[in-house]
């Protein structure tokens, strides 16, 4: 559940790839009978409301990141995603933002609010538009014909045709699935419909034609925000950005696990699963020995997790949050042997992204705990964010003891996550194993 | 002053191999058979030089006419030198030394008692030091076998216990050779028994060293118990072999463990200094799971756990004010 990095200029971000699973898209799907208006009429028409957006580099004077940005208002208010301009919040003091003229002329903005949860950004392009977007809802039904606009990888405007297709089930916040090829360099152009209407902003791509859109809808909060605002920057974007972040993290965690929570039994115990209705839950076995009739060991995973994850920067992400079951049964090992093989499996259990820019170094507390229905080896390991004050990654591993041929591997990941919910969530994860 | 003359025959490492006090009637030198002084020595001539005793009762070598001469120093040819304790002459490649027979010595040194701790290691028996030998390896390989979790592991085992004792045997080697060459003492199997009883006895404190890790995972300086298990071993082992090579006391031999142990100290302090700290994404933490009896494992209470993960939180944010200076 990572996005690949670090993103090449212009990159436009790939989703997770639990969704690789899913049947390719059927591009027959979208009706051609139905009268629609001629592609390059709907190019003609909105192509000049769509502008290329790029971050300098103030060092090389070059290109860093390419994007694309359109048009929503007559004083001249651009959307595009945060991720085209994350250098420039991150480390303002070693980039700049352009807009690209039609005439090719390169004009600085400046970054008016950003929406770092749905990847959102409004730029000020200081001139007025003579033809902008008008954010509104619109109806769209699944098959319907969109267009999406962008710069392809810095090779020219272009216009991409698609179908809609309702939004992601396994988000805690509404995603657009857009059958068409969004690729590198678009993120941050619209997907609008054949009168010229924004359904969605592009942001993200898993390839093969699945695409994904940020709705109108969180467009629309954000500008009603900046109006709000005055159309005043804000002192210190990542400031806000950290607040953003800690409000997420508090509506997606604040009452996870809260209730009686959900269980599935994999072999001799009772783990949690599927916490909220967003997580999707995959499973596996593995023997030691294939070949064997009886193997000397056997190993079954159940993994629980989102569609989920707040791109900050090229190499930090938040708001992930995973679940791993991990357990190992024997038959053939003797008490030590089966000791030494969960020791090596426990030892293995961590690893979460990140940067020495981004975040501080792990310090981790292992401890034998009287869990409520089983002792436990506990560890919880845990580091700071350094910009996004009081946000915490923490990884929590439990392993249950009292067995000689069993053991039960649990690990707990969320990134991005303030200290009363990880505190919360360790009590309550304890209260979620046991031997069956 | 009684003189004495040394006779050092040609060699490195000659021993002295015969003595002549120096009298009244003059000595006479050389290869051939009528010599008071007969040298095997195919660089002395037959006669090759004469003492002679002086008036003042003094001794002078006068050489007869030699093809080599007399030699003084490091390549100087004399054909007269007068002999005072401490001078050395060559005559061939036979070195004569001149001692004072009255010149103060050192008292004896003590042997060491039969039936107490000071008897030497080298002069165990062999079957105890044979059976060393056999223990050592059966230690490492069941320590093998106790942490085989996949099939084939013999293999594997045999493979360590053969590393083990390869190393062993190196060791040793170099131990016993060092000795013999300083010393002319060999006992290549006492030194290789310490070094295989060395190897079992960490083998069973690192197992040891597991439990504890597991049943007391709180335990502070549990990080630093294996630096200072290797530099008690260090500070153990040196001694041993050194009874076993060299007649130093009691005090003297640990008192160079414990400056062998210093000097390996010192290296690890000095390879932390340098050592830059590289950030890891991966959060290590002590993973050992030991197959206990819960009712043998000391646990800790929820309300417990919660204050060490407030403790935790506390350490994090020291770690993240410092990265902020």
């Amino acid at each position: 559940m990572r996005r690949a990095r670090p993103c090449p200029p212009g990159l436009v971000l790939p989703l997770a790839a639990l969704l690789a699973l899913l049947p390719a898209s059927p591009r027959a799907a979208a009706a051609q009978d139905e009268p629609r208006e001629a592609t390059s009429t709907v190019f003609a028409r909105y192509s000049e409301r769509i502008l290329k957006v790029q971050v300098i580099e103030t060092s090389s004077d070059a290109k860093g990141t390419i994007g694309t940005g359109f048009l929503v208002s007559a004083d001249g208010l651009m959307m595009t995603n945060y991720h085209v301009i994350s250098d420039r919040v991150q480390e303002p003091a070693k980039h700049r933002v352009e807009v690209v003229e039609a005439d090719g002329r390169a004009r600085p903005v400046e970054v008016l609010a950003v929406d770092v949860v749905h990847d959102l950004a409004v730029l000020r392009i200081g001139r007025p538009a003579t033809s902008w977007f008008t954010l509104a809802p619109v109806p769209v039904r699944q098959g319907d014909r969109l267009y999406s606009l962008g710069h392809p990888n810095d090779l020219g405007l272009s216009i991409v045709e698609g179908t809609y297709n309702g939004n992601l089930k396994h988000t805690l916040y509404p995603k657009i699935h857009f059958t068409g090829s969004i690729n590198p360099g678009m993120s941050g152009g619209p997907t609008i419909t054949g009168d010229g209407r924004v359904v969605g902003v592009n942001v993200s791509t898993m390839g093969e034609q699945r695409s994904f859109l940020v709705p109108e809808t969180q467009a629309t909060a954000l500008l009603a925000r900046v109006q709000a605002a005055g159309f005043r920057p804000a002192a210190d974007l990542t400031v806000e950005i950290a607040q953003q972040l800690t409000a997420y993290q508090e509506a997606y965690l604040g009452t996870l696990l809260e209730g009686a929570p959900r269980l599935a039994e994999v072999g001799p115990f009772r783990v949690l699963t599927e916490p909220a209705p967003v997580f999707r839950c995959w499973g596996g076995s593995e023997r030691s020995d294939e070949a064997e009739a009886e193997p000397t060991y056997t190993e079954i995973w159940h993994r629980c997790g989102t569609d989920d994850e707040v791109f900050i920067a090229d190499d930090q992400s938040s708001g992930t949050i995973e679940i791993v079951h991990r357990v190992l049964t024997t038959q053939k090992l003797n008490a030590a042997q089966f000791g030494a093989l969960y020791s090596q499996r426990f030892r293995f259990a961590g690893f979460v992204d990140g940067s020495e820019k981004h975040v501080t170094e792990w310090r981790c507390a292992v401890r034998n705990v009287r869990a409520p229905h089983t002792p436990v080896r506990a560890v919880l390991c845990l580091r700071a964010l350094k910009r996004m004050p009081g946000l915490y990654d923490a990884q929590f591993h439990v392993a249950l003891l009292g067995r000689r041929n069993a053991g039960l591997i649990s690990t707990l990941t969320l990134t991005g996550a303030s200290w009363a919910n990880i505190d919360r969530l360790a009590d309550r994860y304890l209260e979620g194993l046991a031997w069956r | 002053m009684a003189l004495i003359l040394e006779v050092l025959p040609p060699g490195r490492h000659a021993e002295v191999r015969e003595r002549h006090r120096l009298g009244d009637a003059p000595l006479t030198i050389g290869r051939a058979l009528d010599n008071v002084l007969v040298l095997d020595d195919l660089h002395a001539d037959a006669h090759h030089a004469r003492v002679e005793p002086q008036p003042d009762g003094t001794w002078v070598l006068v050489d007869l006419g030699s093809v080599n001469g007399l030699g003084v120093g490091r390549d100087e040819r004399v054909t007269r030198v007068v002999l005072r304790p401490g001078a050395a002459v060559t005559v061939g490649r036979t070195t004569l030394r001149v001692q004072d027979a009255g010149a103060p010595l050192p008292p004896a040194l003590r042997l060491p008692r039969a039936g107490t701790a000071g008897r030497s290691l080298a002069h165990a028996s062999l079957p105890v030091l044979l059976g060393v030998l056999v223990v050592a390896p059966l230690v490492v390989a069941s320590d093998g076998w106790l942490e085989a979790t996949a099939r084939g592991a013999g293999t594997e085992i045999f493979g360590t216990v053969l590393a083990f004792g390869v190393l062993v045997l190196l060791w040793a080697g170099v131990w016993a050779l060092a000795a013999r060459v300083v010393l002319g003492r060999f006992h290549f199997v006492a030194h290789a028994a310490i070094g295989a009883a060395a190897v079992a006895v960490l083998t069973v404190l690192g197992e040891l060293h597991g439990l504890l890790a597991f049943l007391a995972p709180a335990m502070p300086g549990a990080s630093q118990l294996t630096t200072a298990t290797a530099l008690a071993a260090v500070a153990v082992v040196v001694p041993l072999h050194l009874q076993v090579a060299t007649h130093l006391g009691t005090a003297a031999r640990w008192r160079v463990g414990a400056i062998a142990a210093g000097i390996v100290l010192a290296l690890l302090l000095v390879s932390h200094a340098v050592a830059t700290d590289e950030f890891s994404p991966m959060a290590e933490f002590d993973a050992t799971i030991r197959t206990v009896s819960p009712a043998l494992v000391p646990q800790e209470g929820l309300d417990g756990f919660r204050a060490t993960r407030a403790d935790l939180k506390a350490d994090v944010d020291r770690l993240l004010e410092s990265a902020a200076r």
